[in-house]
């Protein structure tokens, strides 16, 4: 057993962005950044700055070579550049670049930019947003980015028929997973074509966003990033504005141009979820039977609208009535536009928000109703699952989801032990809060869900997308190379893969070699990255596919090699079957086939690759307003154990039970939950990107985004239980589980200190 | 907003008292273990000159007369675990142990802390309940003064040196620390002292910090009470404390503070009521920091010229001379990604100046694992999965190499109080575990 990633971070061997060796010549960037969140730019002078030996770009240079603003998801005629023209409409939005021989003098240079704002009032919040007194683009005539409200099976009647209708209204906040590395990218604009390195999290989309507003084909770029990724959790999706910034800047300059953003810098202007506020209606019968659920969310997406924006809203489209067998759901959406930084992916996307309204509004009412509020999901759990497709069974949701076969009932009993036992301390007098949420994971992310944002009959084109390329190759000495094109920010990728080939293959994981990194120069599809927790079910089903095909070909390269038809595969050996002392193993045959390919028999193809794209099948254009919007669905039972300490809420206790189908590599596996748990802890006790009433940022550090560090932890108990049930539509059997701790701890952790403190906690972080 | 590199500044080191009070004079700015200083630099703040005091070991010293006298320059971990302080003023060894982590205790000093005045500093309540004095020099003159007199309000002070506190004997002292939900600095901190007499109060006094823009403290609020019913009289004693001008800092208004302080005096009262056993790490030795001098750092073992700007983080210099394992993550000392060993202890690099590892020994992972075998705390953190994406990986071991020889059994207690580095990706629960193995392993 090696943890490859991990005997890199522990050596101090990792190659991060910082880390990669800079073209000669390559200058620094500073960005000159507004310090208003909403203000007319009347004039930019950077002139004293190229007078003391630096270099420096307005809006107005830029301009003249980024020439295209980026596309948005709806549509809209949103002019969204990577730095502001004619006015600033954030805190910390880009408008001028600074270049100079080292970080620090360009940062000295900064000084000697001159803009001339007029500040403009802000559009601070939902609130303001609404009220429509002041727009964030003119050009829009309106804050409001969209407006959907879609309606599945009958909602109607199922509130009239109701004998409760419990209403909760809640308030998520900005939130981001702050990766610890921040945002770095080497442009270098030569040639006409783009060679860049940049920790980005993905090629994905993001290749076509730069070429566009560079106007220069895919064919020019050059994107790759470096070995190792110091995290990304989504954020880090959204670096593609400043890949433009530092392109555009190359080519102004004539010079490879490096930058690395700082901590305050990130926090201001990378990327985050949005605010959500809304309310959610549950229409039950009194014995607690769930009818219908009713959302209305309304979100703010900061200053511009990006892609995958307003997903966050629909990546749980497919699974919007949660773990339980509800027939009639409704979703009434609203987008709006704020002064504010941009939001984008952040891990768990959509789902932190969702189930912390679903799922607090469930424990809302169970109190109504005075029933436990395990018994109370416990009778509406889904138990059946009747659809038959792709060789496995499905419940299929009321918005498109199609739900793989799990023993929900046992993965939720598995905590009831636990949950009992703190009841019990309760009764005993102990000042204890516990608290529980029910998760259904989504993971694949159906690239296609974004559509449902737009009425299905303005949608020009269907989509769907989930799939991966991975190659599979054996060299002359027998190592096998796997390569994936997508990135490696810490979640161990290259160990997993490593072992599920080795295991297609019969060999030792250490004869498998694995390269996970960007490279734009090969084969990449426009889903390829990783993301909404796509390994398990995706890049490993395509990885076993790919092995396997090399395997056909190691065995009739085996069977030509020893004269034979019949042979067998065993354990990295290709043996007679008649006679099994006539051998080849996986070596002999690799070296024999490198060294002598014109040996071999007339016919026989000496390729000893295979590439593979895999798709699950499960993936699907929406029809209408329905989409299954993930490849899988896992589930999970959470339960959350606070106190009170010290004039404050302290957690004491954190167990998961879930079913994420095969399990590839159980460390690994472990690490996502405790990682994924920790940053819904943060989400519900911690973190928030606040912003004052003026739209400026308040949290600028990490002492006031209030991230918790090492000793917040220690003592803290978190337990996991697993169960596996391979699924059969996958050919890896898994289905993702980066992420559904995140979607479940703030409301687990909302629901143990509305418990606690007996009060309604509609509001994170408590 | 500027990227968060220092603005230049002239620099200079002292090479005596007399100098650095020559070039203070001149108008340069004390700079000692730069713990507030370099992020002050960071955030943006311009000073034209720092004389750097920090090596001048004359100013380290702990002496035991009549009363506790401490060296402006003894480093907060020493105020926190050494046995003389630990004996004579449990309360001030005490708030140390709860400021910061390891590497900011490593270099931050007393004389700095009391300099910098921040209203959320440990030290200053529990010096003025103690009744502390502090000396300071100015060319020519030295005066000494109650510390409540020397911290005139909010990052403001009388002029001049430190050169030390002296703290009178209490035989009951007490103080507790209350910081906001994920924040590194308090809000809030309280302290008491006391002499008894047959179990009565004869003499005392409380001082509460962070409330007002500055300290406030009440002599005899406590005398002729017994200790058993004080923790009972917190609504009382509350309402006899001195008032000032309100204080609300980036975490908590003054009116939630107000909400919070009558359980953190009855804390407070509970622990001068009871004068519990010490149990944290107790030391006789004091760190002292002078280097070798001359125009060279090592790194990892290897001679290097010091050629950078005085304003150049030293983890800009590492990372510039090939040492690129050592990370950056934030821009206020917090996170611990940059933490490296000098001269044996866990530091921030992102804290501290180029120019200061003259004559220093700067050691990275790569010392740890040098001859190809994997140091205990890398091995620990490779066979828990203490890592994800790895960039913090480096400063925790660092950190964690550090650690272990303060607190080899790793006890919650202590480990809760020392290591503070942050990671986003493990949920620290596989870190937990691999500093907990690490420790046995190195028993073992
Ligand atoms: C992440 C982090 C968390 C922290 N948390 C806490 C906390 O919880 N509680 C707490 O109390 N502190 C905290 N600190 C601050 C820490 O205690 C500092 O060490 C201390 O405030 C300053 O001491 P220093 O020696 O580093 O001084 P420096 O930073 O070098 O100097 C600070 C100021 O004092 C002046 N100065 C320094 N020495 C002298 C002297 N002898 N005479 C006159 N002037 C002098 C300097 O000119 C400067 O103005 C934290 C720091 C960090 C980085
Ligand atoms: S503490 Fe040095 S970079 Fe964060
Ligand atoms: S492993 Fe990624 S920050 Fe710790």
């Amino acid at each position: 057993m090696t943890y490859r990633e991990g005997l890199r971070a522990v050596t101090g061997a990792g190659e991060y962005i910082d880390d990669v060796p800079e073209p000669a010549g390559a200058l620094h960037m500073a960005i000159y950044r507004s310090p208003y969140p909403h203000a007319k730019i009347k004039k930019v002078d950077v002139s004293d700055v190229w007078r003391r030996g630096g270099m420096a770009f307005g809006p107005e240079d830029l301009l003249k070579v980024v020439k295209n603003p980026f596309p948005n998801a709806l549509g809209l005629p949103i002019k969204y550049y990577p730095f502001a023209v004619g006015k600033a409409k954030f805190f910390g939005e880009p408008v001028a670049v600074v270049l100079a021989r080292d970080k620090y003098k360009a940062a000295d240079l900064l000084d000697y930019v001159y803009v001339d704002f007029e500040p403009l009032e802000p559009v601070a919040s939902i609130e303001d947003a609404l009220r429509g007194r002041a727009l964030v683009h003119e050009e829009l005539g309106t804050n409001v980015a969209m407006r959907r409200r879609m309606s599945f099976g009958d909602v109607e009647s199922a509130f009239k028929n109701a004998d409760v209708v419990e209403a909760f209204d809640f308030r998520f906040p900005r939130h981001t997973a702050m990766p610890l590395e921040p945002y770095g990218v080497l442009a270098d604009f030569r040639g006409y074509e783009l060679h860049a390195v940049a920790n980005i999290q993905g090629p994905a989309l993001y290749v076509y966003f730069i070429a566009r507003a560079l106007d220069i084909p895919t064919s020019k770029i050059h994107l790759q990033t470096p070995r190792d990724i110091g995290g990304s959790f989504g954020i880090k999706y959204s670096l593609y504005p400043y890949v433009v910034l530092a392109a555009a800047a190359s080519r102004l300059a004539s010079a490879p141009v490096k930058w690395v953003e700082t901590r305050l810098e990130s926090l201001a202007a990378s990327s985050s979820n949005g605010e959500r506020r809304g309310r959610v209606e549950i229409a039950a019968t009194r014995d607690g039977r769930i009818l219908a659920v009713r959302y209305q969310f309304v979100e703010e997406v900061g200053a511009y609208l990006r892609p995958p924006e307003p997903g966050a809203l629909f990546r749980v489209h497919g699974n919007l009535n949660g773990a339980y067998d509800i027939r009639a759901v409704e979703a009434d959406y609203t987008v709006v536009l704020t002064n504010r930084a941009p939001t984008g992916l952040n891990r768990g996307y959509g789902g932190p928000q969702f189930y912390f309204a679903l799922e607090r509004a469930v424990d809302e009412l169970a109190r109504r109703l005075g029933l436990d509020p395990l018994d109370l999901r416990m009778r509406n759990l889904i138990t059946k699952f009747p659809v038959e497709k792709y060789g496995w069974r499905f419940y299929e949701t009321p918005t498109g989801g199609l739900y793989p076969m799990l023993d929900y009932t046992s993965v939720v009993k598995a905590i009831e032990a636990e949950y009992r036992k703190w009841r019990e301390e309760q009764e005993r007098g102990r000042r204890v809060g516990v608290g529980i949420a029910l998760v259904v994971e989504p993971s694949g992310t159906n690239l296609g869900y974004v559509d449902v944002a737009v009425e299905a009959e303005k949608r020009r084109y269907p989509h769907s997308g989930a799939g991966e390329y991975v190659t599979v190759s054996l060299d002359p000495s027998g190592v096998v190379n796997v390569f994936v094109n997508a990135t490696n920010e810490g979640l161990g990728h290259e160990t997993a893969l490593a072992e599920v080939v080795a295991r297609e293959l019969g060999i030792d994981p250490s004869d498998v070699k694995v390269t996970y990194r960007v490279d734009t120069s090969l084969t990449w599809s426009l889903s390829s990255g990783s993301y909404s927790s796509r390994f398990a079910p995706v890049v490993a089903s395509a990885a076993i596919l790919a092995a396997r095909r090399l395997r056909e070909k190691i065995i009739e390269l085996g069977a030509a090699l020893l004269k034979t038809k019949r042979v067998v595969y065993e354990g990295g050996v290709v043996y007679d079957e008649a006679d099994p002392k006539r051998r080849l193993d996986i070596r002999k045959i690799a070296s024999a086939v490198h060294w002598d390919p014109g040996g071999l028999p007339e016919g026989i193809d000496p390729d000893l690759s295979a590439t593979v794209f895999f798709h699950p099948p499960t993936v699907k254009a929406p029809e209408g307003d329905r989409v299954n919007s993930s490849a899988a669905y896992a589930l999970q039972a959470h339960l959350a154990v606070v106190e009170e300490a010290d004039g404050d809420v302290r957690l004491v206790k954190y167990v998961v039970a879930h079913d994420a189908g095969r399990i590839l590599k159980r460390e690994l596996l472990d690490g996502q939950l405790y990682g994924g748990v920790h940053h819904g802890v943060c989400m519900a006790l911690y973190e928030e990107l606040k912003y004052g009433e003026d739209a400026s940022l308040r949290s600028l550090l990490l002492e006031t985004y209030g991230t918790p560090d090492l000793s917040h932890f220690v003592g803290v108990e978190v337990e996991l239980i697993h169960f596996e049930t391979p699924v059969g539509y996958l050919p890896s059997g898994a289905l993702g589980s980066g992420e559904g701790p995140v979607m479940g701890a703030p409301a687990a952790v909302a629901n143990a200190v509305a418990d606690l403190l007996k009060r309604r906690v509609s509001s994170l972080p408590v | 907003m500027r990227p968060a590199y220092p603005r230049p500044f002239k620099y200079v080191k002292a090479g005596s008292v007399g100098d650095a009070l020559r070039y203070m004079e001149e108008g340069y700015k004390p700079l000692a273990g730069g713990q507030s200083l370099s992020t002050l630099l960071k955030l943006g703040f311009t000073y034209e000159g720092l004389v750097d005091i920090f090596e001048l070991d004359e100013l380290r010293y702990v002496r035991v007369g009549e009363r506790l006298v401490i060296g402006a320059l003894v480093v907060h971990n020493d105020v926190a675990m050494h046995r003389a302080v630990v004996e004579h003023a449990p309360a001030l060894a005490k708030a140390a142990w709860h400021i910061a982590d390891l590497q900011v205790r490593n270099r931050g000093t007393i004389g700095g802390s009391l300099a910098h005045a921040d209203p959320a500093a440990n030290y200053i309540p529990v010096l003025v309940a103690l009744g502390a004095e502090v000396v300071v020099r100015e060319k020519g003159a030295v005066k000494r003064m109650t510390v409540e007199s020397y911290v005139k309000g909010p990052y403001e002070t009388e002029k001049g040196l430190v050169v030390d506190v002296s703290v009178p004997r209490w035989s009951r002292q007490a103080v507790a620390v209350f910081k906001k939900r994920g924040a590194a600095y308090p809000s809030l901190v309280v302290a008491a002292a006391a002499e008894e007499k047959d179990g009565t109060v004869a003499k005392s006094r409380v001082a509460v910090g962070g409330l007002y823009t500055r300290p406030v403290a009440a002599a005899g609020v406590l005398d002729g009470l017994s200790l058993e019913e004080l923790p009972g009289l917190v609504s009382r004693i509350v309402s006899e404390l001195p008032e000032g001008e309100p204080y609300d800092d980036l975490h908590m208004s003054y009116e939630d503070k107000k909400k919070v302080l009558p359980q953190l005096l009855s804390k407070v009262l509970k622990e001068l009521a009871e004068s519990s056993a010490w149990s944290l790490p107790t030391f006789d030795r004091l760190t002292t920091w002078r280097g070798g001098g001359g125009f060279t750092t090592w790194i990892n073992g290897v001679e290097v010229p010091v050629d950078a700007e005085p304003r150049k983080l030293l983890v800009d210099f590492l990372r510039e001379r090939g040492a690129k394992e050592v990370k950056r993550g934030c821009d206020e000392g917090r996170c611990g990604a940059c933490t490296v060993l000098m001269d044996g202890r866990a530091v921030k690099s992102c804290t501290i100046f180029a120019p200061q590892a003259l004559g220093h020994r700067i050691e990275t992972v790569r010392t740890l694992q040098r001859g190809g075998e994997l140091h205990p705390v890398q091995r620990a953190f490779l066979e828990e999965f203490a890592s994800q994406c790895g960039y913090c990986t480096h400063g925790f071991i660092m950190t964690v190499v550090d650690y272990l020889s303060v607190d080899p059994g790793v006890r919650d207690e202590v480990l809760r109080l020392s290591v503070k580095n942050i990671c986003r990706c493990t949920g620290y629960v596989n870190i937990i575990r691999a500093i907990k193995k690490a420790g046995k392993i190195q028993k073992a």
